[in-house]
């Protein structure tokens, strides 16, 4: 009897395992079997099952991208350069949020929270005309610029969460044995939320990564990223869903590669052993 | 190495609870002064008064006679031991001990050698390398000592700095830190709530209470610990400090020829002493008297003064303790009583040590006797001891 109970849990455990693998995995494998499949041969119907495999859509997209510029290069820069401006402003205002006495503390997180939660499309117009007025338009820096604007409240966020984690103690103890504020935040603090810092790192890099709606009104035609290269193809003469669902392949790849490598920080114990255990 | 003088110190954190109010006292150069009491006496909090990490609503702190009220405690040269040790989790053990030094802008190879001492003194020099994530207990809290002693600061502070090591390790480290005070001869103000660790350890000992307003004060009494045991100043001294703890008697007082009697509250039981000046301004009232546990001595029931039935006895081997019941209101020495309405009703419990020759069997009555000359007397109302 409770044998095969336990046999029907194990069956009903697979099947809910395999539909959850359907929904998520399901259409990364159409998009990638998408891109490597003749352009005609998409929409048959019926569907085509069998057909001969090339590489000639990611080939357009990497290196051979024509007249549209090199989108996956533009989208790395503009997410690593988000990431490196962020730091420096997210990680201090976090350790002062954190750590001291501020007044308004409160305000200041809850209106971090309210431009995360405001559709970026609302801010689009009033940042065109912005970037546009100090002549920044189409270039890399105005995409980094403007991203700042959710990176930054949403570090802060993150990074807050994970100083308030370091024992005050700890920055007693060094206040004790005679070190400064700065000497504290950079070598007790800082070195301990270190991967906290990581792990903000990735969350911004996936943030600028992903982000379209910037580089759609501030990018020119070189800077482009990998997500109005794609809209691109919507457009000219024809959708061409291979050379499409290629660009997308390529797009999940980058934050596939961070969390696969950093993945060990987003768990791993912050003060392991700082405190009596 | 430095003198400490708490100067009327108090503190009211900002919800307005009142964690310490009125206290004053001195530490001398190189003195080992314990401070003890419940929790939530403000014990920690006056420790981190004195490393600055808490700042003075009142009073002032003064080492070797300057003001240091305002100093902040980079600046204070006193060194600090945690309740959890509080070490830094991504340094070695090496770097934990360095990092004090490194602060003051010292020499390195003159830091390597005064690391290395310490490592050495408190037998630390396997584990330099480690992490203290990968040490034990013990291991933890002597690099948090090490921490301290390698920057000869002019006074230690530690917060019950044992209190996380099992019974017998903290036995072991008792000795070696009363040793390591004597050697290095550091002022040190230590912070305990066991009074075993605070009795063997302190040069002296500061008992504190909680305080509820800001005229109170928390320091009840600050003396050697055998003056504290033998003369505690107020019935929360003589009832902290012992164990087990010293029992509390009601007793009706009265006036007689040349002497004075002193009859149980609720119980036919009696005795009489030779009358006493200030004792004797009692006569006629309730008073409150201290026998310790120690001071019961089993005697022929012809001269017995207490002569009960004990249902419980605890054999610890060296000694019995017996415990047994009077018919007679308790007392609670927390709260002096503010009322002149005594209770009359109640069950007392008492206890008693005795040699274990002597343990009665279950519910047997085992007669008692008390060597009256040393017991201690107390002001129902204050809480005061009476002394002549
Ligand atoms: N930051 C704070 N804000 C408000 N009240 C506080 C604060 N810190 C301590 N207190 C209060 O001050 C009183 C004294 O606290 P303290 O930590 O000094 O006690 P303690 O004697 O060290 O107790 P324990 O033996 O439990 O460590 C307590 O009533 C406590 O609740
Ligand atoms: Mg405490």
């Amino acid at each position: 009897m409770s044998r095969r109970h336990t046999s029907f849990n194990t069956a009903l455990t697979y099947a809910a395992g395999l539909l959850f693998l359907a929904i998520f995995v399901g259409p990364i494998l159409w998009f990638i079997a998408l891109a490597i499949r003749p352009a005609e041969t998409a929409f048959t119907m019926p569907p085509q099952l069998t057909f001969e495999p090339n590489l000639d859509a990611f080939r357009h997209i990497l290196v051979d991208p024509g007249t549209n510029a090199p989108q996956l290069v533009n989208s790395l820069i503009v997410a690593i350069g988000a990431v490196l401006l962020n730091l420096p402003f997210s990680v201090p205002a976090a350790y002062a949020l954190s750590r001291f006495k501020l007044r308004g503390k409160k305000n200041i997180m809850l209106w971090y929270l309210g431009l995360l939660m405001a559709p970026p499309v609302a801010f689009l117009i009033p940042y065109f005309i912005l970037i546009t007025r100090i002549g920044l338009q189409g270039s890399y820096f105005s995409m980094i610029l403007v991203l700042q604007t959710l990176t930054i409240p949403f570090s802060v966020w993150l990074m807050k969460s994970f100083i308030d984690e370091v024992p005050v103690e700890l920055e007693e103890a060094a206040r004790v044995d005679g070190a400064r504020w700065y000497t504290i935040m950079l070598r007790i603090t800082l070195p301990i939320v270190r991967p906290g810092i990581i792990v903000t790192s990735m969350f911004a890099f996936v943030f600028a990564w992903n982000n379209a709606a910037f580089p759609l009104v501030l990018s020119s035609r070189s800077t482009a990223t990998l997500p109005i290269g794609t809209l691109g193809y919507f457009a000219t003469s024809g959708v061409t869903w291979n050379y499409i669902a290629a660009a997308a392949v390529l797009a999940m790849i980058p934050p596939m590669i961070i969390f696969l490598v950093f993945d060990r920080y987003v768990v791993r114990g912050l003060t392991f052993g700082s405190v009596k255990g | 190495m430095a003198s400490m003088t708490f100067d009327g110190i108090g503190k009211t954190f900002p919800d307005g609870t009142v964690a310490v109010a009125n206290v004053s006292f001195s530490v001398a150069d190189g003195e080992f002064v314990v401070l003890v009491g419940p929790s939530g006496c403000g014990k920690s909090t006056l420790l981190r008064m004195a490393a600055g990490l808490e700042t003075l609503n009142s009073g002032r702190l003064l080492m070797d006679d300057a003001d240091v009220t305002e100093t902040e405690p980079q600046d204070r040269d006193i060194a600090m031991v945690f309740q959890n040790y509080a070490l830094y989790p991504h340094m070695s053990v090496y770097d934990n001990m360095a990092f004090g030094l490194q602060q003051r802008k010292m020499p390195k190879d003159k830091i390597d050698k005064l690391v290395r001492d310490a490592a050495e003194m408190l037998d630390l020099t396997r584990y330099l390398e480690r992490k203290p994530g990968a040490l034990s207990g013990g291991q933890r809290q002597r690099v948090a000592m090490g921490r301290a002693i390698v920057r000869h600061p002019m006074a230690f502070l530690m917060d019950e700095p044992l209190s996380n090591l099992d019974a017998k390790l903290r036995v072991q480290m008792r000795g070696e830190l009363k040793l390591l005070n004597q050697r290095l001869g550091v002022t040190t103000l230590y912070v305990t709530h066991d009074q075993v660790e605070a009795m063997t350890m302190g040069d002296r000992v500061a008992v504190l209470k909680p305080v509820f307003n800001g005229q109170e004060s928390n320091l009840q009494q600050i003396d050697t610990p055998q003056m504290l045991y033998d003369k505690p100043t107020n019935l929360f001294v003589a009832g902290f400090i012992g164990s087990p703890a010293m029992n509390f008697v009601r007793v009706e007082l009265t006036a007689e020829a040349g002497s004075l009697k002193a009859a149980v509250t609720g119980t036919k039981i009696s005795f009489s002493i030779p009358a006493k000046a200030t004792l004797s301004a009692y006569a006629g009232r309730q008073v409150i008297v201290g026998i310790r546990p120690e001071m019961f001595q089993v005697c022929p029931e012809s001269e017995a003064l207490f002569n009960e039935q004990v249902p419980v006895a605890e054999a610890l081997g060296a000694d019995t303790f017996v415990f047994f019941d009077i018919a007679s209101p308790p007392v609670n020495i927390n709260d002096a009583e503010d009322t002149e309405d005594f209770p009359n009703k109640g069950k007392n419990r008492l206890v008693a040590r005795i040699p274990p020759a002597l343990t009665p069997r279950p519910n047997q009555l085992l007669p008692l006797t008390v060597d009256l000359e040393k017991l201690h007397w107390f002001d129902p109302v204050t809480g005061t001891a009476i002394r002549d």
